[in-house]
């Protein structure tokens, strides 16, 4: 066990430079309302969390872009109890984006199968909701409606992350 | 009255744990910038996670089941071995700190072979690494113990806990100082927290803890946050409350029992917000690298046992 | 050392017992009755009933006697009730597997020698006994005889056994008084006359001499070679017994006879004691046949209870009574506990290898499904041996740190002692923790590894039940310490003819000494365990909702179409952290082949990876002592030509030599 060599990389660290905002609260989605129960997309899941599973299924990666801009500080979607995972036991439902590729098929059938009950499939951008005009392509199965019970279809090419976070606020109920 | 002092701290220590949890990753997220989640986020998760389906693979044996429950059932033990919210607990004379350490390995050990025996690639590989910091921690924790029993001439830790109320001076020693930043060292590794481990990560590259809770779902996955929390907790309010045990008194009357727990809830707070604060600054160092940083601990130790044998407090 | 080669140890079904069952009947039968008289009289011998027998006629001129102490009892009680399990689990055993003739009628022998080596009260008895059960321990691990990593094994077992036997015989020399006679006593009379010098001598001719026995670095190269060879039940003999009878040579000679040596006698053996036990406990980490690690991990407890006796021997030169008593009770305590995990172990392994065909980790696996009550057995024994709570080794461990804390400022050498002691002992049980976590873990749980075909169990009823004695010892030993600790202080008080003042011990379930400020109470925190098992039980349905019901679905494979069994992390992989982290001692060696196709040489059809460990002590040490030995013997053999006229020559050269150096 090397302790200099412990010693000498705390000192040769570079002081991180934090990130200041120039207010504390400037999100974009601060404006919107707590989304009322009514809008309740299913009876049995329980409110206040909801960790997603993130399956891409042939997407062409501009969903993902708006996704992971929803989990930056501007937007933080981690606020509303909405986080990803990387195991699907540990989630509460499939976000699922893109066609349905003959090779992603099985997988993602197989990944919804290893999550838990309740619940939910959420499709994200027009190509997991209808294809988006793709659905000749021979590499593309289907669109995730036609495989699996989706719960929340949130239409868009690809939706921002305002209208992501909407959407999913309306199951997390936060 | 010993046994109100318990009960009250079990539930403080039950429910505050996820709290903790909470208010921590609260202040990473607001000094990140971000709007951030309330504290009671980890509770939402953790009713809910009881609430729902739990799914055991096909290539798990009874082990996979029955280790979240020994590691929640260890951890709540140890939790009654820990001068927390009063300095007079039953049996609180026959727990010596190398017997209630062991609890924590139980509960270590028991997640690990759980992790084993899911028989899948991140169970082994969690299981593998936790095991290792596991080992190389153990030095660490007993040069400790011998450092802090050494004032007290025991290592029972209600008995080294008295004898630091007794004689306050004695902390401001030099031993004292190393004895604490050793300890320091061990609370971060052994609740797996940054630079050890990521609690935020699932990376295969630097996944520890994480790896072995992968195959997992359900109350079970639940019992084992629940339990890191509480680990979290303890080993904080252990720390403080050996170095600082203003605030805690006998089981004699409730109303000076719920100061205790006030105060010890005070310092709970301060450590953690302060880890918080420290944890932004830091990224998680290579698993490779961790050793040194253990071995640092050890010395660290080392060095505060002959300082208490060979050198007398600055205070007496 | 090759895997497979032990692997067919056990499983070669070499005869189908006919005639030969009668006489495995008789040797049972005998391994029984030794076993259970010994038993009874290292009871006896505990409570002041003292087994004395003298046979003047037998071995002549010496004669052959037995008088024995409180001590000796207590081993001799030891070894006793592990050989009585031993002896029950091997009325199943030994008819499904593979001894040869030989090991059977020598195991009784074995037993019965194991257990007089306590009671022998004088030199020549105890040498003639001491080497008997080296030769029956060589026998027995020549069990396959026509093995060559058997033959290396013994022969290497064998050299080493010899120097433990002369380096006994020169202690022996140098303590004994011409001009009495040769019993036990005598020496004890005689040890304190001598003068330091001849008692530096004897201390380290012990030290070397029973040290080896008890598998001490830099001599513990035996311990992992042997034990594969040996049938299950002789190396859980000789992984308890035998080992404990080198503790017991130091126990009585050194501390005993020799008392209030210097203080470096003391270091030494604390620094021994260390380094035996984190290499070897670091072996035994990062080895991947199970009898291997158990072997390594027998040096590693043999060196935290050399600890404790150098930490005695020293207490004893820094006059501090107190602490004497209690690292002498914790050496006892360690050695019991030992015995008895580490045998469940042993006979938990025969049972595998016997089902399964193998000791290699590698390929085991899953057995937590189809043998549980072996992997009950050995779960348990791994717990019991990792110095957890509720585990049989914690107490004596316990009692050896809360020693070394409370030595205090010392000065010299002694002072970096304690501190230096406990990191060695910390880091060994770590480790410790891991060795076995792999061993029960990688072994019994998950899914199998290979192919083991249908696992079916033959006789299992005595087997089981062998097992199950020890399985309960171990839990005894963990939940109710005082029963153990109460005999051992009752010893040790009567090593010290009452020097040691009054203690409080073992009232009722407590475990602790007053003086030292430490208690603990298992069976009150098993209380606590309980009942916060019971409250999580209902945590569930109190923070909850009812949640749908369970369901059993694949492993979670990432998207992959399957998970196989070769994807598990193995033993080899499990300890690899480890392995790099203390690469400067382990040395892991690491061969990687690939065979790539005819129509490209970037395309790889075959990859093989081989890591295998060496014991760097024994590459380092034992191959230059052999080179240099066969180096002179070179040398010799100049001169030994066979010419009748160079021998005369060299007469005379002698007689010359003598003439001038004698006027
Ligand atoms: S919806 Fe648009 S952005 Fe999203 S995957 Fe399809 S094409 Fe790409």
């Amino acid at each position: 066990m090397n302790i200099i060599g412990c010693v000498t990389s705390m000192k040769s660290r570079v002081p991180v430079k934090l990130y200041k905002p120039t207010k504390w609260f400037h999100q974009v989605t601060e404006i919107q309302k707590q989304p009322d129960s009514s809008e309740n997309i299913r009876g049995d899941l329980i409110p206040g969390s909801l960790v997603l599973r993130h399956v891409d299924s042939g997407s062409c990666n501009g969903c993902e872009i708006e996704i992971s801009g929803c989990f930056s500080p501007t937007y933080d979607l981690e606020s509303y109890g909405i986080s990803l995972t990387a195991s699907p036991r540990h989630s509460d439902g499939l976000l699922v984006t893109g066609v349905v590729t003959v090779n992603m098929r099985e997988a993602l059938q197989e990944a919804y199968s290893s999550v838990p009950e309740p619940k939910v499939v959420v499709a994200l951008g027009d190509c997991a909701i209808n294809c988006n005009g793709l659905r000749s392509g021979y590499g593309v199965a289907a669109a995730v409606p036609d495989l699996l019970p989706v719960d929340l279809e949130i239409p868009g090419c690809p939706p921002s992350p305002t209208k992501i976070i909407q959407s999913l606020r309306t199951v997390s109920k936060r | 009255m010993t046994i109100i002092s318990l009960c009250a701290q079990i539930v403080f220590i039950l429910t505050g744990s996820p709290l903790v949890v909470g208010l921590m990753s609260w202040i990473k997220n607001r000094i990140e910038g971000r709007r951030s989640a309330d504290v009671l986020q980890p509770w939402r998760e953790t009713r809910k996670l009881f609430s729902k389906q739990v799914l055991y693979p096909q290539t798990a044996g009874g082990f996979f089941r029955f280790a979240p429950l020994a590691l929640f059932a260890s951890t709540l033990s140890a939790s009654a071995m820990i001068p927390l919210v009063s300095i007079e607990l039953p049996f609180s004379s026959t727990f010596d700190l190398f017997w209630v350490v062991g609890f924590f390995l139980l509960g270590s050990v028991f997640l690990a072979l759980g992790a084993l025996d899911s028989g899948t690639v991140f169970g082994g590989m969690g299981a593998s690494r936790e095991m290792m910091i596991v080992a190389l921690l153990e030095p660490s924790i007993l040069m400790s113990v011998y450092a802090l029993s050494i004032r007290a001439h025991s290592s029972n830790i209600f008995a080294i806990v008295r004898a630091t109320i007794l004689h306050p001076g004695q902390i401001a020693s030099p031993a004292s100082a190393l004895s604490f930043a050793a300890l320091v060292i061990v609370v971060i590794a052994e609740s797996g927290r940054l630079p050890v481990d990521n609690p935020n990560t699932h990376l295969e590259l630097t996944m520890i803890h994480e790896a072995m809770t992968l195959e997992y779902s359900g109350y079970p996955l639940a019992l084992i946050k629940w339990a890191s929390a509480i680990r979290l907790v303890l080993l904080l309010g252990l720390i403080s409350n050996l170095f600082l045990p203003e605030g805690l008194f006998d089981s004699t009357n409730l109303v000076l029992l719920g100061v205790s727990v006030l105060i010890t809830g005070a310092k709970v707070t301060l450590l953690a917000s302060i880890l918080a604060l420290a944890e932004v600054h830091m990224a998680k160092l290579r698993l490779f690298r961790v050793p040194e940083l253990l071995g640092g601990s050890f010395v660290l130790g080392l060095l505060s046992v002959t300082a208490s044998l060979y050198l007398p407090p600055i205070l007496k | 050392m090759s895997v497979d080669a032990i692997a067919s140890t056990e499983n070669s079904h070499r005869k189908p017992l006919t005639s030969f069952s009668i006489f495995a009947k008789i040797a049972n039968l005998l391994s029984l009755i030794f076993s259970i008289y010994g038993f009874k009289t290292g009871l006896a011998g505990i409570n002041h009933h003292f087994f004395s027998v003298s046979l003047p006629w037998l071995a002549p001129p010496f004669g052959i006697s037995f008088h024995s102490d409180q001590l000796g009892s207590f081993f001799t009680l030891i070894i006793a009730s592990i050989a009585v399990c031993v002896s029950i689990f091997n009325c199943g055993y030994i008819r499904v597997s593979s001894f040869s003739a030989i090991s059977i009628a020598t195991f009784p022998i074995f037993i019965a020698t194991l257990e007089l080596i306590p009671l022998a009260s004088t030199v020549p008895t105890f040498l003639i006994l001491w080497e008997m059960m080296s030769l029956e321990s060589i026998l027995l691990v020549l069990n396959h005889i026509e093995r060559p990593n058997a033959q290396r094994a013994a022969l290497l077992y064998a050299v080493l056994s010899q120097l433990s036997f002369f380096s006994i015989l020169a202690f022996f020399a140098v303590i004994t008084n011409p001009f009495d006679n040769a019993t036990f006593s005598a020496i004890g009379r005689h040890a304190s006359l001598l003068t330091p010098d001849t008692r530096n001598w004897a201390f380290i001719l012990a030290f070397i001499g029973f040290g080896t026995k008890a598998g001490l670095v830099p001599l513990h190269a035996w311990l992992p070679k042997a034990h594969p060879e040996a049938p299950a039940p002789a190396s859980a003999l000789m992984s308890t017994a035998m080992v404990s009878l080198g503790i017991y040579g130091l126990v009585k000679f050194v501390s005993v006879y020799l008392r209030g040596g210097p203080q470096w006698w003391g270091l030494l053996l604390v620094a021994v004691g260390a380094i035996s036990a984190v290499y070897c406990v670091m072996q035994s980490s990062s080895s991947s046949d199970l009898k291997v690690l158990l072997a390594y991990s027998t040096s590693e407890n043999m060196g935290i209870i050399a600890m404790a006796v150098g930490t005695e021997v020293l207490m004893t030169a820094l006059h501090q009574t107190y602490l004497v008593f209690a690292s002498t009770l914790a050496t006892l305590i360690l050695v019991a506990s030992h015995a008895i995990f580490k045998a469940l172990a042993f006979l938990a392994t025969g049972v595998i290898a016997h089902v399964t065909g193998t000791t290699d980790l590698d390929s085991l696996g899953g057995l937590a499904k189809k043998l549980r009550f072996s992997t009950a057995a050995f779960g348990i024994a791994a717990i019991s041996s990792s110095g957890l709570p509720f585990g049989a080794a914690f107490i004596g461990e316990w009692i050896l740190l809360q020693t070394l804390i409370h030595i205090g400022p010392t000065r010299g050498l002694a002072a970096l002692a304690a501190p230096l002691a406990i990191g060695a002992i910390a880091l060994t049980s770590g480790i410790g923790i891991m060795a076995m976590v792999k061993a029960f873990g990688i072994g019994f749980l998950g899914r199998a590894r290979s192919d083991l075909g249908e696992l079916k169990l033959e006789n299992f009823r005595a087997m089981q039940f062998g097992m199950g004695l020890l399985a309960v010892g171990n839990i005894l030993i963990g939940f109710f310490p005082s029963s153990l600790t109460s005999i051992s202080a009752n010893i040790v008080h009567g090593l010290g003819n009452g020097s040691f003042g009054p203690t409080t011990q073992g009232t009722s379930e407590t475990l602790g000494f007053d003086t030292l400020g430490g208690i603990i109470l298992p069976i009150g925190s098993a209380a606590i365990l309980i009942a916060s098992l019971l409250l999580t039980t209902i945590i569930p349905t109190i923070v909850g909702k009812s949640h749908p019901e369970s369901r059993t679905v694949e492993p979670w494979a990432c998207g992959a179409r399957e998970l196989s069994p070769a994807m598990q992390y193995n033993a080899s992989s499990f300890a690899e952290p480890l392995e790099r982290v203390f690469s400067d001692v382990l040395r892991p060696h690491r061969d990687v082949e690939t065979e790539t196709f005819e129509e490209s040489r970037l395309i790889m059809s075959r990859i093989q990876f081989r890591n295998t460990q060496q014991d760097a002590i024994e590459s380092a040490l034992y191959n230059r002592v052999i080179a240099a030995i066969s180096q002179t013997a070179q040398i010799i053999r100049l001169f030994h030509n066979g010419s009748l006229r160079r021998y005369l020559a060299f007469g005379a050269v002698g007689l010359l030599a003598m003439v001038v150096f004698l006027s």
